[in-house]
């Protein structure tokens, strides 16, 4: 019996001295810092889609995503390479090529105040936001991505990613769910409303002569254009057929997602914001300047079944003067924001 | 202890228990005045009645839809869009004015926007009043002060904001044919001024109850609406009050009627 209770006493501390110093860990503690969106003079406060709350974490996430070329196919092309910071986060060329040489067909649109904004893409074929990210990773036009699984299984692989979807999201299963919000997140972020005209309205610079003249042609029957364009957006986030083809000859535009044959050749209008910056122009970037812009709808336009009524000076133009012209292009260009193209918070 | 005691004792212990648990007053659910802690109906239930305000577009009585086209004799107008602003909302008696809404956004484009739907206490009134447009309190905020759904949001797109800035009060865009020709070309009115609010009284006598929900239906005959305008004039679309903006806006109040 003595022998019996030694053995316990020996097996039990044999079981206790081979026993290897666990570590102790911090168990996560799910934290995040809600941000409230700027809200500039003028605007009013965005709508935050309710299960996408913005947070620092969240931002920092979306930013790091936007700039990695690990979301495309071979891994060499991101959201930056098309939208780029200074042009207003739009781009340059005609049409971008995707990483299989492949050219699109659309002009990136600027990303801007997308905060305010609705109804995504020239043809307003997305309505959210944090849908909008979806379909370029595996557009075999664009990032080419053979799938959202595979995006997430390379992103799975950085011990980084894990951690900062942990603090953004509350896990290490990176999904496209949470990439998409991530980026919609810090695309949030990205607001423009500091140009020279808002300094203007907050009485904090003055507009020249010329830069005044066009502002009235731009808010008047003159030009009209601030129906399509109106502040404090520069957009009226419709749609609109600004007479750029004949019937026969327009593109499908929006009715390529509505079916209704009354929205054939409709695109959204874009902001005028940096409108200076994100040459080319229109939905397929055919116009290279601002003067061909002018003398579009100086001429006035191609009448069609649904040229918007808006464009009343169809067929007849505008009658807009080489002077009229010169200052309509010097207010546009009090526009230009250049502390958002500047803005090291949206660098990566 | 006697027999009659034990019954006594058992009598006013069942008369204790019985009315001691009795909670009088409104059992229904569906009642304004609904009390859960009530376990006897007093018959003191309150109801609201129903009242729907439904928005009808109309050409000489017949339905009138986008797209729709207004014959006439002397032009053809086919309807892209309609707006409108209505203020004030409420029903009048001689006892009493209900009032329902301070302002709503009347949007073809928007099916949500055709109809109002209001609960109120049971009562019985002779007209619907409202006001098209908005008045000078509410045409001095910017959509800067709302959420961008309000119906003085960002996203109604009737805000003009260049000086003098103000809420378009009524927009009608589409295309016209003057020539009848089918040679379509754009036409649109923006009436956008604080001295274009106009009143709208239509008698019509009403009846709020619980158990018959009311509905009031108010056509819009567009028909009207070009009454006596020359279409060679052109509108200045900054907020004016000129003379076809008159004209238009007291066309446009008259065009009001319950179906």
């Amino acid at each position: 019996m003595k022998f019996i209770k030694h053995i316990h006493i020996i097996l039990t501390l044999i079981l206790f001295s081979c026993q290897r110093d666990i570590p102790y860990v911090e168990p996560f503690i799910y934290n995040p810092n809600y941000i409230v969106l700027e809200k500039p003079n003028g605007f009013p406060q965005a709508s935050i889609s309710a299960d996408n709350p913005m947070t620092e974490e969240g931002i920092k996430l979306g930013k790091k995503l936007f700039y990695d070329p690990l979301l495309s196919g071979d891994n060499t092309m991101s959201c930056s390479d098309c939208h780029l910071q200074i042009s207003s986060f739009a781009n340059n060329s005609q049409y971008n090529i995707g990483i299989d040489g492949i050219s699109g067909n659309r002009n990136a649109m600027a990303l801007i105040n997308l905060a305010w904004s609705k109804d995504f893409n020239w043809n307003g074929s997305i309505s959210d936001l944090e849908s909008q990210a979806f379909e370029p990773v595996i557009n075999p036009i664009e990032l080419h991505s053979l799938n959202w699984k595979e995006v997430s299984s390379k992103l799975m692989q950085s011990e980084e990613y894990k951690n900062l979807f942990e603090l953004a999201f509350n896990t290490r299963i990176i999904d496209s769910t949470n990439v998409v919000k991530a980026i919609a997140q810090f695309e949030r972020t990205l607001i423009s409303a500091d140009s020279k005209f808002d300094k203007f309205l907050d009485y904090r610079a003055s507009l020249t002569p010329s830069e005044l003249r066009g502002k009235e042609i731009f808010t008047t029957e003159k030009g009209d254009c601030f129906h399509c364009h109106s502040y404090p957006l520069f957009t009226s986030n419709d749609f609109h057929n600004n007479g750029l083809d004949p019937e026969l000859e327009m593109d499908n535009g929006r009715f390529n997602v509505t079916g209704d044959i009354n929205d054939k050749g409709k695109f959204k209008s874009p902001s005028l914001r940096n409108i200076e910056l994100t040459a080319p122009y229109m939905h397929d970037g055919r116009f290279q300047t601002l003067e061909e812009v002018i003398e579009h709808y100086n001429f006035g336009g191609h009448n069609s079944t649904t040229i918007d009524p808006l464009m009343k000076k169809v067929g007849v133009g505008l009658g807009l003067s080489q002077q009229n012209k010169l200052d309509l292009i010097n207010f546009l260009k009090t526009l230009t924001d250049t502390s958002f193209i500047n803005n090291p918070d949206f660098q990566p | 202890m006697k027999i009659s005691h034990i019954f006594n004792l058992v009598l006013f212990g069942f008369l204790l228990t019985f009315f001691s648990c009795k909670e009088p007053g409104c059992t229904d659910a569906n009642a304004i005045n609904y009390d859960s802690e009530a376990n006897e109906n007093d018959n003191s239930c309150l109801y609201n009645g129903s009242l729907n305000i439904e928005f009808r577009l109309v050409n000489d009585n017949q339905a009138f839809g986008k797209y729709d086209t207004i014959q006439s004799q002397d032009y053809s107008f086919r309807l892209e869009k309609i707006k409108f602003y209505i203020s004030n909302i409420q029903l009048k008696s001689s006892d009493e004015n209900k009032f329902l809404s301070e302002v709503h956004l009347y949007d073809i484009d928007n099916t949500n926007s055709k109809s109002l739907v209001f609960d109120l206490e049971e009562g019985t009134f002779d007209s619907l009043y409202f006001d098209l447009g908005l008045n000078s309190e509410q045409n001095s905020t910017t959509p800067a002060n709302y959420d961008v759904n309000h119906p003085l949001g960002l996203n109604q797109n009737t805000f003009w904001a260049m000086e003098p800035s103000s809420y378009i009060f009524v927009m009608i865009e589409g295309k016209i044919d003057t020539l009848l020709g089918d040679d379509y070309y754009p036409l649109t009115y923006h009436l956008a001024h604080s001295d274009l609010l106009r009143n709208v009284a239509i008698e019509k006598p009403v009846d709020i109850s619980y158990e018959n929900p009311s509905t009031i239906i108010v056509d819009v005959d567009l028909s009207k609406i070009f009454d006596s305008v020359d279409f060679s004039n052109d509108l200045p679309h900054q907020s004016t009050n000129n003379k076809l903006a008159r004209l238009l806006m007291d066309n446009f109040s008259n065009s009001f009627e319950i179906h």
